[in-house]
């Protein structure tokens, strides 16, 4: 107990005498780690946002103009019959109409739309919202869709979301290479600061071998060191992102609202709640430094002090 | 016992340092390696203490044959060991109390034994009054009984000094080498590498003489019977060997008294502290 003490003390005191060194090589890690909580926060919201966007915006069916009602509710048999569909929704002309005028005339919608007070401009425009049990089956429900000669037009959530999955693989691609520059110079660093330390405590090593301390004895106040700055390197963007994320549900909530963007956007573009992103965040932020300060010193280490 | 048999040591660069070897030095004795630069002295201490490995031959370290031991047991095997060296190379960030208590936190020790072995090494080495003082507010000799004290703490049963008294003036040498006398009569075999003549001539022990990696010359000399400091009176190497009597006082005794309620002051100073704690009260050394 009093050798495992005196090497957390012994730890603690080189992270004191290489201050220079311990901050640069915290910052370094902060900076990796922090980029790391960025990226993560981006890519997992942009996942939910294009989830939310296939299953909250479901498939569209307009018809054309000659289609009856019969036809138009042998249609809607045939699909649920055709089997994955959660729900089939009908929209009129009227309440296609309605949200028209609620998404894009805001507050004035009665005002504006006073023009066209006896003339729906969507009379052709009734229309089936179609729910899927399964998105994946998306491109198949909407093959067999087009099939119906009466059917005019298919419009599903497809350009949205691939784009969206672009967009996060695009980001994660930069994310990861940054990630991994920053990964590369906080190795470097840590395992300077080690050497330094080790460089330092030469002759006390030297003493130390020669009294009989183990390896243990001898390597553990560097692991000690390398670890305690992965940990605060760790927790200053853990930290931060706790703070920012926050804000940042606020301020997209507040931006959604206040600009009257399309009722679906609403329900679409909203971060993932904090809850949802930080655990497991958190924890790979806290792997990663710890781990790195760890596994780095371990081995810097390992080569300088051959007992 | 420490036994070497046909031990020849040649490093990568070619320099065949020791060759064939033969020696037997037996528990409780004390013997100077002597011999010019070069001469393979060194080699020797580095051998026994297992930082170098015999190219041939074997050597035996109390019951360890040294090129067989495994990697994990050395350790174990060198608590049986002292080092002192001719540059001391105490900490220079820690006071005299914590560069002897550094041996055994090493090892592990826990508080109370540091608490009981560091006054009782600091009172054997006459160094209780100094315990507060930083390493560079010492004289020479008081360093190097520093240095032989961290040696002493854990008690082992073999001191290796190399040239433990050559930064030191005559009167310095003298103190260190009735230390190193009476630690060895309570039973620690005691090796010394020394240029010194005078001094070897002046302890008349057991001197091995080394020439260009060989022995040249092996003789026994009687020891001269100096009486023994009383601090040793109570010292032991770990393993015993058969007990010494118990004689007079006769090295400069230490007489500086323990203040017992500042055990706790000794174990709590942090000695990680890079600043050297307030001495005010402490005399600096002088060149004792």
């Amino acid at each position: 107990m009093s050798a495992i003490l005196y090497c957390f003390r012994q730890g603690l005191s080189n992270l004191r005498r290489n201050f220079l060194f311990t901050a640069a090589s915290a910052a370094t890690i902060a900076a990796c780690i922090f980029l790391f909580c960025l990226f993560y926060s981006i890519v997992m919201n942009v996942q939910h946002i294009a989830y939310q966007a296939e299953t909250t915006i479901g498939i569209t069916v307009f018809f054309n103009e000659s289609a009856t009602m019969e036809e138009k509710e042998t249609v809607r048999r045939e699909i649920e019959e055709h089997g994955g569909v959660r729900e089939i929704v009908y929209k009129s002309a009227d309440e296609a109409w309605e949200s028209f005028k609620n998404d894009y005339f805001g507050e004035h919608a009665e005002e504006l739309a006073a023009a066209f007070a006896d003339d729906n401009p969507l009379a052709q425009s009734d229309s089936f919202e179609i729910f899927l049990e399964n998105i994946e089956d998306q491109e198949d429900e909407v093959r067999y869709i087009r099939s119906f000669d009466i059917v005019r037009e298919v419009n599903y959530a497809n350009s949205v979301v691939s784009a969206l999955r672009s967009l996060n693989r695009v980001i994660y691609a930069v994310s990861l290479a940054i990630i991994v520059i920053l990964f590369a110079i906080s190795v470097f660093l840590i395992s300077n600061t080690i050497s330094l330390a080790a460089h330092f405590r030469k002759r006390e090593n030297e003493i130390m071998k020669l009294i009989g301390a183990t390896n243990f004895m001898i390597r553990a106040p560097f692991v000690v060191e390398g670890t305690v700055i992965g940990l605060i390197g760790a927790l200053i963007p853990l930290i931060l992102i706790r703070l920012i994320y926050g804000k940042a549900e606020m301020y997209v909530a507040d931006r959604i609202q206040n600009t009257g963007s399309l009722s679906a956007l609403r329900d679409v573009a909203q971060l993932l709640p904090f809850g949802r992103v930080y655990p497991m965040m958190a924890l790979a932020g806290l792997v990663l430094g710890v781990g790195m300060g760890f596994v780095v010193s371990f081995f810097t280490i390992r080569k300088h002090l051959k007992v | 016992m420490i036994e070497f048999r046909n031990v020849s040591k040649t490093y990568d660069t070619g320099n065949r340092a020791v060759r064939n070897i033969n020696l037997r030095i037996e528990d409780g004795e004390f013997v100077f390696f002597t011999g010019r630069s070069g001469s393979g002295k060194s080699t020797l201490i580095r051998l026994i203490t297992r930082e170098l490995k015999p190219t041939e031959g074997e050597v035996k370290v109390n019951g360890w044959d040294l090129g067989r031991i495994r990697q994990r047991d050395i350790p174990k095997y060198r608590r049986s060991l002292g080092v002192v060296f001719q540059d001391f190379r105490l900490l220079n960030d820690r006071s005299v109390f914590e560069n002897i208590a550094f041996a055994q936190r090493v090892i592990g020790a826990s508080r109370r034994e540091i608490r009981e072995n560091v006054p009782e090494m600091l009172k054997l080495t006459g160094l209780s009054a100094k315990y507060k003082n930083m390493p560079f507010q010492l004289s020479g000799g008081e360093q190097q009984r520093v240095a032989i004290a961290r040696a002493l703490v854990n008690r082992p049963s073999v001191i290796l000094a190399d040239e433990p008294t050559g930064n030191l003036d005559e009167k310095n040498s003298r103190e260190i080498m009735n230390l190193l006398l009476d630690i060895n009569r309570m039973g620690t075999t005691v090796i010394v590498i020394t240029h010194s003549r005078e001094l070897v001539s002046s302890v008349g022990r057991r001197v091995v003489v080394l020439d260009r990696g060989t022995i040249v010359e092996d003789r026994t000399a009687v020891a001269e019977q100096r009486p023994i400091s009383t601090f040793f009176s109570e010292y032991r190497p770990k393993p015993k060997p058969a007990g010494q009597p118990h004689r007079p006082v006769s090295v400069e005794e230490d007489t500086a008294p323990f203040d017992e309620d500042d055990e706790d002051d000794w174990l709590d100073d942090d000695y990680d502290d890079d600043e050297p704690e307030a001495v005010e009260e402490q005399k600096g050394g002088t060149g004792g």
